[in-house]
């Protein structure tokens, strides 16, 4: 490669040039400070940049557009152990790894808009070691051509210990899902003995084992108590354990919070009668519904009240409340009870926080965990969970939920699907089918149709991907379905395979114009982020490979709007058509002869000739040949005509498109399978 | 009118002691097998009418015995309770899948186990036509699964 010398071995630079360009130190038109001698400018009133260059920490490397060395700094020799000569022989390519003419491309195509672009490599030195760079690019218009400036930045200390976090982050992981299991398994292991006791000394409690007496029950009540709390404690072990390390599902949406909190009053009036207490129920009589998975809040409630009806006494009041407070709305659990020492209130929702009580004589204890698993699940909804107290007056236990709204469900169901995936080592992936644009002809947009086609497709899609309604996310009046997939089980070429073997192939009209993008959406960006770039990415629905030639489809519309749009909606139907169209009835007559066409859209209002007349002399021309014909016309009379004539099928101007791709992919079917015609060349 | 029998396939002595007098008590035949490997086998010999089935057993697990006891032409039918310390909704989800008939968490209440045998068993001795049905949803449950 010979290297062009004629480029300026020095640098200095003031950018841009001026106007005039003829002098070798070029003015800045910046501020130019006057008072010389006590500045740092030079006589000219610039900056001296080649100093400025010099001294930066960056190893600075200029190169023309096509990545040829002109220039570096002090810096940059240090950094590659090349001499300045030596450098000014290469290219930008023979010092950055992996680097290419089309990242070269793609490097000035970004610093043609005026975007920095930052990348991570490494730097091949002159002895062949390497060591990790930030680099830099930009442009420098030195000369017509434009220039690439490069400022690299050695992270190998960044690198290290990025590589000795992650090492820790799994090692930490890793600690982490031991416990977990570790944790599961000695809960199961308890279970055992537990029920060998508990099994016995019910056994004998029922008098099983021979008579008992009243002294033994009260005994043997006492032990098969035990066992209960034995076992809830478990329970509440292993529940915290899977809400702690995320494995515990959620499920949040759209809550009929009222009906909710009536539920459980209602449920938990028998045991505060049983109590003597009062239980109140508060709630606005219109209360927004809220985003919340309904059995983890039914759980907190359960909990909340199952400790209000516990420490209160007898004549106490119980109070369940709602009330809206901005975007989230506060449930209160309140009582007047035995209520909480202050300095217990901060670690209440720790757990195995068992408080001092007075003594009271009661037998009553809880598990010590309930309120941190509460704490836990009105966290992963985003919400605070408090107490205010005061002892022998009461607590008021409150949290808050979001009030729904479809954002914020989008985000909790993408999130939630992430825990999901993430704690069983699985990849989510996201599907996303979108509805083509189907303008319907004259008459409005209609959201309604593309509602309608959406509600066809998607227990299509379901079938042919095996999954569940709750992984499908529709935005209301939108023409997006999103899905969430396993994305270890259904990579993308499996999700393309199956929509090949089952949507295009058996619902060519329903998956007419879908288009799909499918990507692997992690926390690092939110979901909505997610979903714009899945819509850059959207493409037509895989079709089967057709073995046999493409079926051929002539359209023929003098208006050439209209059948722009048609091909378009045929291509974006995606079953591999072979088109051709003409806005003259003449030229379709000799398309029709040389080209053999398997379907003909024939409008009958053409410029040139009748469209009546089109199709007599077509069907006359190749009778052996099965085409069918679609005739397209605004007037009644005609189609009767035209059908009595033998045309296979008709549109109504101002027609719907989608109507017309599912009309044209039924001629279609009906056409002889394989294209056992002779007739047809092959097309490539 | 025979008594109805159960099998019991458990490996934990002390709760086969337990759960054996308490149905003897209540009037059922019963019969044990403590290891996956050969329950399906003893399980086809004993020909019972209900099947008791823990999830962690020595030799195979459950599940698996689960799904030998469906192949089986002698087991087939009979209806399987799973009684088990596993308690995720991983585990109820397989189960409830496959095609158990119930899904008890140990430890257990007696009331509760109590209830359930009757409920399936009650569903047994109903009369020839009701039991052919039962038959064919199972078989038709074996070939989607």
């Amino acid at each position: 490669m010979s290297r062009d010398d004629s480029f300026a071995r020095t640098m200095r630079i003031a950018i841009p040039f001026e106007k005039s360009g003829t002098k070798k130190t070029p003015n800045i038109s910046r501020p130019v400070i006057k008072k010389k001698g006590t500045t740092p400018w030079d006589d000219a009133g610039t900056l001296p940049y080649q100093e400025l260059i010099q001294s930066l920490y960056d190893g600075v490397l200029i190169t023309t557009s096509t990545g040829q060395i002109m220039d570096v700094n002090d810096r940059a020799v240090d950094f590659l152990l090349y001499d300045k000569d030596e450098l000014s022989r290469l290219n930008i390519i023979d010092i950055v790894a992996g680097a290419s003419e089309a990242l070269l491309e793609t490097l000035r195509r970004n610093v043609e808009n005026r975007r920095y672009t930052l990348i991570e490599a490494y730097c091949i030195r002159k002895d062949r070691s390497t060591f990790p760079a930030e680099i830099a690019t930009n442009r420098l218009v030195l000369t017509q051509d434009g220039h690439l400036c490069f400022f690299v930045r050695d992270i190998t200390k960044r690198k290290r210990a990025e590589e000795e976090l992650m090492q820790t982050v799994s090692w930490l992981k890793e600690q982490d899902s031991s416990k977990s299991r570790f944790v599961s398994n000695v809960s199961h292991e308890l279970r055992t003995p537990l029920t060998i006791i508990n099994t016995f000394a019910s056994l004998v409690n029922d008098g099983v084992a021979g008579p008992v007496s009243e002294q033994q029950k009260e005994c043997l009540s006492t032990v098969l108590r035990n066992c209960d709390r034995l076992a809830e404690l478990i329970d509440n072990v292993l529940d915290l354990g899977r809400i702690e390390s995320g494995r515990e599902e959620f499920h949040r949406r759209r809550v009929n919070l009222a009906e909710l909190l009536n539920q459980c009053h209602h449920d938990f009036l028998p045991p505060c009668l049983l109590n003597h207490q009062q239980l109140n129920l508060e709630v606005p009589e219109t209360l927004p519904d809220v985003l919340c998975d309904r059995d983890k809040i039914s759980q907190v409630l359960t909990n909340l009240l199952g400790n209000a009806n516990k420490f209160t006494p007898e004549n106490g009041v119980i109070t369940l409340r709602a009330v809206q407070e901005n975007d989230a709305i506060r449930v209160d659990v309140e009582d007047t009870g035995i209520g909480i020492r202050p300095e217990d209130q901060g670690r209440l929702f720790e757990a195995f926080v068992q408080l001092a009580r007075p003594d009271d004589g009661s037998r009553v204890k809880g598990t010590g965990l309930g309120l941190a698993i509460c704490k836990h699940i009105i966290g992963i909804h985003e919400g605070m969970i408090q107490v205010e107290s005061v002892p022998e007056k009461g607590s008021r236990f409150y949290f808050t939920l979001p009030t729904y709204t479809e954002e914020k469900k989008f985000n909790a169901f993408i999130g939630d699907r992430l825990r999901y995936m993430e704690t069983r080592d699985r990849q989510l992936a996201m599907l996303v089918l979108q509805i083509g644009e189907l303008p319907a002809q004259g008459a409005s947009a209609t959201p309604k149709d593309t509602a309608g086609r959406l509600q066809r497709l998607q227990p299509l899609v379901m079938e042919a991907l095996d999954c569940a309604d709750e992984q499908m996310f529709r935005f209301e009046s939108n023409r997006t379905l999103i899905i969430l997939l396993d994305g270890t089980e259904l990579s993308r070429e499996v999700v393309a395979y199956r929509f090949q073997q089952s949507l295009s192939k058996q619902h060519s009209e329903i998956s007419a114009g879908v288009r799909m993008a499918y990507l692997e959406p992690t926390r690092e960006r939110p979901p909505r982020e997610w979903l714009a770039q899945a819509m850059t990415l959207l493409e037509p629905i895989p079709v089967s490979p057709s073995k046999t030639t493409p079926k051929r489809v002539l359209i023929v519309d003098d208006d050439a709007q209209i059948l722009n749009l048609m091909i378009r909606i045929l291509h974006e139907s995606g079953t591999g058509l072979d088109l051709k169209s003409t806005t003259s009835g003449y030229d379709a007559c000799i398309h029709f002869g040389e080209w053999n066409p398997d379907v003909v859209v024939l409008d009958l209002h053409l410029r040139d000739i009748d469209g009546k007349r089109v199709f007599e002399s077509m069907t006359k021309s190749l009778p052996s040949h099965d085409t069918k014909f679609l005739v397209v016309s605004g007037y009644h009379g005609d189609i009767d005509e035209m059908m009595k004539l033998g045309c296979d099928d008709y549109l109504y101007k101002p027609f719907d498109f989608e109507e017309f791709a599912m009309k044209v992919n039924r001629l279609l079917k009906l056409i002889a399978k394989p294209a056992a015609d002779s007739g047809a060349t092959e097309q490539t | 009118m025979s008594t109805p029998k159960i099998f019991i396939i458990e490996d934990e002595p002390d709760l086969v002691q337990a759960l054996v007098i308490r149905l003897e008590a209540e009037g059922y035949q019963t019969a044990c097998v403590a290891d996956g490997m050969t329950a399906a086998v003893r399980a086809g010999e004993k020909k019972p009418d209900l099947i008791l089935l823990d999830i962690c057993l020595p030799g195979c697990d459950g599940f698996a015995v689960f799904q030998e006891l469906r192949q089986q032409p002698a087991t087939k039918h009979i209806p399987i309770v799973f009684l088990t310390a596993r308690s995720s909704v991983d585990d109820r989800q397989k189960a409830r899948h496959l095609g158990a008939a119930e899904y008890i968490v140990k430890p257990f209440k007696w009331h509760e186990l109590s209830r359930v045998l009757h409920k399936i068993l009650a569903g047994q001795q109903s009369p020839a036509p009701a039991k052919d049905k039962v038959k064919t949803q199972d078989g038709a449950d074996g070939a989607t699964s």
